[in-house]
């Protein structure tokens, strides 16, 4: 037992220390040399996380569930390794927008929405308030064990009167802390150094004291880890708390592991560390592997401390959570007592101060100021000085926080409500996760999307873990509990619509994020977002990719007074401040003096954000545009806005496609070009050939007959050769012309074609009997391999027979004489006729062979520059097989003969396959 | 001394036409139906002049014109190319081969007979009147960059103003 004034005078004693360290901290800044601006501090301060619940409940939780208290710091050290990305966008977002509080980044992402910061302003307050509650309990109940110690039980029903109450004291000098280092001046922005450096050495206090305690039971009352576990293990309760997976089921760890991953960056102090009183955004990286360093530090002890304190108090008669005070107490250690209760006092102290900052900054930005404008609004413009004002409603805030929590925690005293509210607060703030992380990731989200998913999720919270925990205070009739409200089983709140076997936390947290997530996105995908929540919401996901220089002024329009707003920014930053701060902005904007400034929209914006330090963003709107005369942009005209613009975009699009279109056009023009060059200097080609081959014959028809005439004593004999030989080339001459027509014909689609049942084989052997004459002259044989009969086919006879000729005619051109063979091929394929006609002639070039059916291409011209035709030939040819559905193509190779083959569809279906038979 | 004329063509009824006119005309005369056999035939033969036909299995009439001109032995050799090949292009490129008159298929018998009985082979000009005919009447090789009417005269003969150019 230690004395009353010892205590009391140790706890003042240390609250002073802590003064100390903030005012000189604050000296510090003044003069330019931060304490705090270095990574180790803000790591330190981030430990602000750790509270009584952690210095006192762990060992506490551990003594229930063995391991299980470990994911409240497990979800952290996951979740600070996604700060990089998460938080620092979290704090560039805040940096640039002058966000103040957690309900103020909500409020602002969102339009600004004053209902939107009220609403979180709320659920922050219920939520934590409580938190704050369980920390004076700690405090008190602590102070309770160390002076009556060791009749714990009996303190337990003792009323201390309120005014007598060491605890109240305790708040109210945090209170006066709070004030002075954290409501000193009004721009919040401005950090409070003092106030980070005095939570930075608390942090270093609790880390000791709970880490002596710990060597303490290991080493100085046990004979280290391997011993006291080795105890543990004979006792069979304690074998089972140092083994994994006690009493809790992975879904629980998982659930506690999320939310306090959600927690480690939505707790209103958290917040307020990490990203309010950041000095720099690369602190982050060094806090990555810091600040798990030191949840590992102080949970390194929590299970021997808990072990220690089953095995020497097996009888259940000492609460675990005590364990921390009172096995030094029980080992007359009271110097440790009295240091571990001190640090159980840093930790409470700590998380109540930065606790009752935030909240108060919340209440007075987003829940009171709100209010004040909206209901005295004439008076307070009236007002040339708000700056006082401002501050003595944060001041009362802070103070109100501090009296609402130890109200809290006199009413609830040692009710469940109390004890189990360190999950219950974290459930709270998980609901803004949606609305925080979708704000910053997803541009579509909306501020009815927002509040709807917020106060779903606050209801389900409210409905599933909070009252059930009031319930099970005595606060309230546990019957819906049990029952269900109106004794419907489905609206049981632990077990809603059935759904069981998850713990409260678990199944609070599956049902609120259910709804919340869902909503969130639901009514995001389904709304609309109003100009200012389109521009915030570009403004934060987009801050990576900004110049912050004139947030928000992209839907403004409107005028204002240079000395209005000069004037409304010294009304609530005070003179100096505003000063100070218009001065910085126009040396910003290359200007001598702020006299010089123009009141245009980043100058709005400007003043918009300063007072937004001061107010919070959405008050920071409100008296903004009481002075600046907004023309009020409603829905039509922000999308007219958004329609001019993206109907230049539109044009440009436009244009682009037209000069795209232009560009194919051209090209297809330049093609088109070639082409009808190409096939001019075909057709030049085409009548150069036909003209020698029409002169040519032309040559020795005039000839000879001048020969005739100009000689009429030639003998008869010589006579009629000569006149043979003019009949010989005027029938070339007419068969030329006629091809040419012919092709003329087929090309310009005016052909009759008569299609009648054909007989190929019958064709076959009648084309080889007119060219007969053709190899008996040039003694060419031929050899034929046809079948008996084939099947039908439908084609225009004449036609076909044509094809033949001039297949026939051509191999036995390009036959060598005398030695020349030519075979004549058919075969019956699956579905078709193939004919073939080979000869064992020159062959034809793979160039050429791309080339010969084309018009007036012929193979000869790279041999023998003697074409022996017109080039029309396989052109027709060719055009005449297409028509039938059919294939013309060669096989050859140079000096291997040609095989020009031909394929058509059968007739019917049924096609029978015969083999060829040999003949002449 | 008799003249010698070589006639180079693959078409057996001109070759045989031109055979008979210049034979009845009292040339000696040599044929030759492949280009392969011009070269050697004149080495052989040592015309005075020669028919050259174009459009030849092998070798063309105006790569063999080249050839020949490429020997300083036959520069006395006249040669006139006799081609169905009409237009201008091909005209201008069988003068710049070193033709010394280019005459397009058909031509008219009497004009060519009575100019190879009028004139000597050696004096130039002789082709002068006759339609159809491009010549050369100063030195060979003028033509490559000569007297544009060389080639103009061509347009105003019957044939070649039907001549697409």
């Amino acid at each position: 037992m230690l004395q009353t004034t010892v205590v009391v005078l140790t706890s003042f004693a240390y609250l002073g220390l802590l003064f100390a360290i903030a005012f000189y901290a604050n000296k510090r800044a003044e003069s330019g040399r931060s304490l705090i601006a270095n990574p180790y501090i803000y790591s330190l301060s981030l430990a602000v996380y750790c509270t009584t619940w952690t210095f006192y409940g762990s060992v506490g939780r551990a003594a229930s569930t063995g391991i299980g208290f470990l994911p409240i710091y497990l979800g952290p050290t996951l979740m600070v390794a996604l700060w990089w990305f998460v938080m620092r966008k979290i704090i560039r977002i805040s940096k640039a927008n002058r966000i103040t509080s957690i309900a103020d980044f909500i409020a602002s992402r969102y339009g600004k929405s004053q209902f939107l910061g009220g609403l979180v302003t709320i659920i922050a307050v219920v939520g934590v308030v409580p938190y704050i509650a369980l920390q004076l309990k700690a405090v008190s109940s602590s102070f309770t064990l160390l002076v009556h110690y060791p009749s714990v039980v009996a303190d337990k029903t003792t009323v201390v009167p309120v005014l007598g109450d060491t605890t109240l004291v305790i708040a109210m000098i945090l209170a006066a802390f709070t004030i002075f280092f954290g409501a000193r001046q009004i721009d919040v922005t401005e950090r409070h150094e003092g106030m980070v450096a005095a939570i930075a050495f608390e942090s270093v206090v609790k880390l000791l004291a709970f880490v002596a305690v710990g060597l303490f039971v290991t080493y100085g009352l046990y004979d280290g880890l391997s011993d006291l576990f080795g105890r543990a293990r004979q006792l069979p309760e304690l074998n089972k708390m140092i083994t994994l997976g006690g009493g809790m089921s992975y879904g629980t760890w998982a659930a506690l592991t999320f939310l306090s991953m959600l927690s480690i960056m939505l707790l209103p102090r958290q917040f307020q560390i990490a990203v309010v009183e950041n000095v720099n955004e690369a602190h982050l990286r060094k806090a990555t592997w810091l600040f798990p360093l030191y949840l590992l530090a102080i949970n390194v002890f929590v299970l021997p401390i808990a072990v220690g304190g089953m095995i020497h108090f097996p009888d259940g008669s000492v609460d675990a959570d005590t364990f921390v005070l009172t096995m030094p107490m029980a080992h007359e250690q009271q110097a440790l007592a009295l240091f571990a209760f001190i640090g159980g006092l840093s930790a409470a102290t700590g998380m109540v101060i930065v606790e009752t900052i935030a909240l108060s900054t919340m209440v007075c930005n987003d829940l009171v100021m709100p209010l004040l404008l909206r209901i005295k609004r004439l008076r307070l413009a009236e007002h040339n000085d708000l700056s006082f004002w401002l501050l003595s409603i944060r001041r009362t805030a802070i103070v109100l926080v501090m009296l609402l929590g130890y109200a809290y925690f006199r009413l609830a005293g040692e009710a469940y409500a109390l004890v189990s509210i360190g999950l219950i607060s974290f459930a709270a703030v998980a609901q803004f996760a949606p609305a925080i992380f979708g704000g910053i990731f997803w541009k579509e989200g909306t501020r009815a999307a927002a509040i709807s998913g917020l106060l779903a999720g606050f209801l389900v919270w409210l409905y599933t873990l909070l009252l059930p925990s009031f319930a099970k205070s005595g606060w309230l009739g546990i019957g819906f509990v049990e029952n269900g409200l109106w004794d419907f089983a489905l609206l049981k709140p632990q077990e809603l619509f059935g759904l069981r076997g998850l713990d409260e936390i678990s199944h609070c947290m599956f049902w609120s994020m259910l709804v919340n997530v869902g909503l969130y996105i639901g009514v995001s995908l389904l709304g609309r977002q109003s100009a200012a929540e389109h521009s915030q919401a570009t403004l934060f996901v987009d801050i990576f990719k900004t110049t912050a220089d004139a947030p928000g002024s992209r839907f403004w329009r409107g005028s204002a007074s240079l000395p209005e707003l000069f004037s409304l920014a010294r009304r609530f930053l005070g003179p100096l401040r505003a000063d100070r701060a218009f001065s910085a902005y126009a040396r910003k904007r290359g200007l001598k003096s702020h006299h010089e400034l123009k009141a245009d929209a980043a100058l709005v914006s400007q003043v918009e954000i300063l007072l937004a330090g001061a107010i919070g963003a959405a008050s920071a709107r409100v008296m903004v545009s009481s002075v600046v005369k907004e023309e009020p942009l409603n829905l039509q005209e922000v999308m007219s806005i958004v329609e001019e613009s993206s109907q230049a975009i539109a044009y440009g699009r436009k244009l682009e496609q037209k000069s795209r279109e232009l560009e194919t056009a051209t090209a297809h023009l330049t093609a088109a070009n070639e082409r009808l060059k190409e096939l001019d200097r075909l057709k030049d080609d085409f009548i150069s050939t036909v003209t020698h081959e029409l002169r040519t014959p032309l040559t020795s028809i005039r000839a000879f007959s001048e020969i005739l005439r100009d000689n009429p004593a030639l003998d008869a004999v010589e006579r009629s050769r000569f006149l043979g030989i003019i009949v010989k080339e005027s029938e070339r001459l007419t068969r030329l012309i006629n091809q040419v027509l012919d092709a003329a014909k087929i090309e310009s689609g005016n052909v009759e074609w008569k299609t009648t049942t054909v007989d190929l084989v019958e064709v076959i052997v009648e084309a080889i009997s007119a060219t007969a004459q053709v190899f008996k002259e040039r003694n060419v044989r031929l050899v034929t391999a046809l079948p008996a009969s084939v099947p039908a086919i439908t084609a225009d006879r004449d036609r076909l027979m044509q094809v033949l000729l001039n297949l026939l005619s051509n191999a036995g051109k390009f036959c060598p004489p005398d030695k020349g063979l030519v075979e004549v091929l058919l075969t019956v394929e699956q579905n078709c006729i193939r004919v073939g006609v080979r000869d064992n002639g020159i062959g034809i070039s793979v160039e050429d062979q791309k080339v010969i059916f084309e018009k007036f291409r012929q193979a000869g011209d790279s041999l023998t520059e003697k074409p022996q035709g017109t080039g029309l030939g396989l052109s027709i040819c060719r055009q005449i097989i297409s028509h039938f559905d059919g294939k013309l193509w060669v096989e050859s190779g140079p000096e291997k003969g040609a095989s020009f083959f031909f394929s058509l569809p059968l007739a019917a279906a049924v096609a029978q396959p015969s083999l060829p038979t040999g003949g002449q | 001394m008799t003249k010698k004329i070589l006639i180079v063509e693959d078409e057996s009824s001109i070759l045989m036409s031109l055979e008979f006119l210049m034979r009845h005309d009292g040339y000696e005369v040599r044929v030759a139906t492949r280009g392969e056999e011009v070269l050697p035939c004149i080495r052989d033969f040592i015309p005075d002049l020669v028919l050259l036909d174009v459009m030849l299995p092998q070798r063309n009439g105006f790569e063999l014109c080249r050839d020949i001109r490429a020997n300083a032995e036959w520069a006395e050799l006249k040669i006139i190319i006799l081609s169905a090949k009409g237009r201008e292009i091909e005209v201008q490129r069988g003068l710049d081969s070193g033709a010394d008159a280019y005459i397009t298929k058909p031509f008219a018998t009497s004009e060519l007979r009575q100019l190879e009985i009028l004139r000597p082979i050696t004096q130039l000009g002789w082709a002068q009147a006759c339609s159809g005919v491009t010549f050369c009447n100063s030195s060979k090789g003028v033509l490559r960059n000569g007297p544009p009417d060389a080639v103009s005269r061509m347009r105003r003969t019957p044939l070649a103003a039907r001549l697409p150019s």
